[in-house]
């Protein structure tokens, strides 16, 4: 079946071949211009992520379950439960689609459900961005998941398994820690020579053997 | 008669924990690190990891940022970190992942951007 004849945008001088009228003709814009549309873009869905109400409910359906009034209250200033940030848009060269890049910051419940009811909500962001930008055509807005930052800091880390480095530990938050608080110790430096005393400190710890026994392990005798 | 200077002496403070703010507007990413009454002990941006222009406003920049922030906060001893959003920019994310993967332990996330209720009109929109 032959592809359709769509009439050229432009018209096409009279000794143009045949093979080329047959061709469809889209009106591409300037990369400068694909740029520009799409980091504005951008800006314009990330304030209403921010601001819109019907988004943010979206993102956070608990906040909007609770009836009580005080309890609701709680909720908004216990914390987020999981936030939304657009990380990039790609918008193709006929400003006809825009994928919107998003990076959610939840557990895997609240991202399934985030992305979930923001995909339901592409045509409702589409007219509100229709509304602030003067565009022919609003683009049609389709919202993909980024995990590219996640994958990244993982290959990070296996890198670093595979290389020998130790794994960076979470600093483990002792009871003492817990203290409300907030004790500030300040210390001088009184020496010129302060690194030799902090060097001696660690070597004498590392010199005692006693801190490195298990009194649980067996010991071997030969 | 001459004036005796008196030379700051070096003062390292030790700080368990502390707060920090980030603001990610479009164009920067700021990673402050304050006490719990307010007072910044360090401090990182996007501008001050060498990135400049457009390059700042990225996530990838803010993630810079926030692991210069962590060596910084690791030098004063900060285990327990309290993080305070603020800013519609790309970097909002990705900074507190970087804090996070440095090994702080995130107890707060709270996002502080500020909302108007209809006061000030706001700037024209940009024609593109």
């Amino acid at each position: 079946m032959p592809a359709p004849v769509c009439a050229p945008a432009v018209r096409l001088p009279a000794r143009t071949p045949p093979c080329r009228r047959m061709h469809r003709t889209y009106a591409m814009a300037n990369s400068r211009r694909v740029a520009k549309v799409s980091k504005q873009l951008e800006r314009e869905i990330s304030e209403l992520l921010l601001h819109d109400k019907v988004l943010k409910r979206a993102v956070r359906p608990e906040v909007h379950m609770s009836s009580d009034d005080s309890e609701k209250w709680e909720m908004d200033n216990l914390g987020i439960s999981g936030f939304v940030s657009v990380t990039s848009v790609s918008l193709s060269n006929d400003l006809q689609v825009a994928k919107v890049h998003l990076s959610i910051m939840s557990d895997s419940v609240g991202t399934s459900v985030a992305m979930r009811n923001l995909v339901g909500l592409q045509g409702y962001v589409r007219s509100r961005v229709g509304r602030t930008m003067k565009l022919r055509l609003t683009p049609e807005i389709r919202f993909d998941l980024d995990e590219s930052f996640q994958r990244g800091t993982d290959v990070l880390g296996l890198l670093d398994r595979i290389r020998g480095d130790e794994e960076r530990p979470l600093i483990d938050v002792g009871p003492e820690d817990m203290d409300d608080d907030d004790t500030v110790g300040e210390w001088l430096d009184e020496d010129e020579n302060e690194d030799e005393n902090e060097n001696e400190d660690d070597t004498a710890l590392l010199e005692d053997d006693s801190l490195w026994e298990d009194p649980g392990a067996a010991t071997t005798t030969k | 008669m001459v004036k005796q200077v008196r030379k700051a002496r070096n003062v390292r403070r030790r700080l368990p924990r502390g707060v920090v703010h980030i603001y990610a507007s479009f164009n920067n990413t700021i990673v402050n690190v304050t006490d719990s009454n307010g007072n910044v002990v360090a401090w990182s941006s996007a501008g001050a990891c060498g990135f400049k222009g457009a390059k700042r406003g990225t996530p990838f920049a803010a993630q810079m940022a926030a692991q210069q922030v962590v060596q910084k906060c690791t030098d004063m001893g900060m285990k327990r970190i309290e993080v305070v959003l603020r800013g519609p920019g790309a970097g909002r994310d990705t900074s507190v992942r970087a804090l996070q993967a440095g090994g702080l332990a995130i107890t707060l996330l709270r996002d502080i951007t500020a909302l108007p209720h209809n006061g000030c009109r706001p700037p024209k929109n940009r024609r593109v």
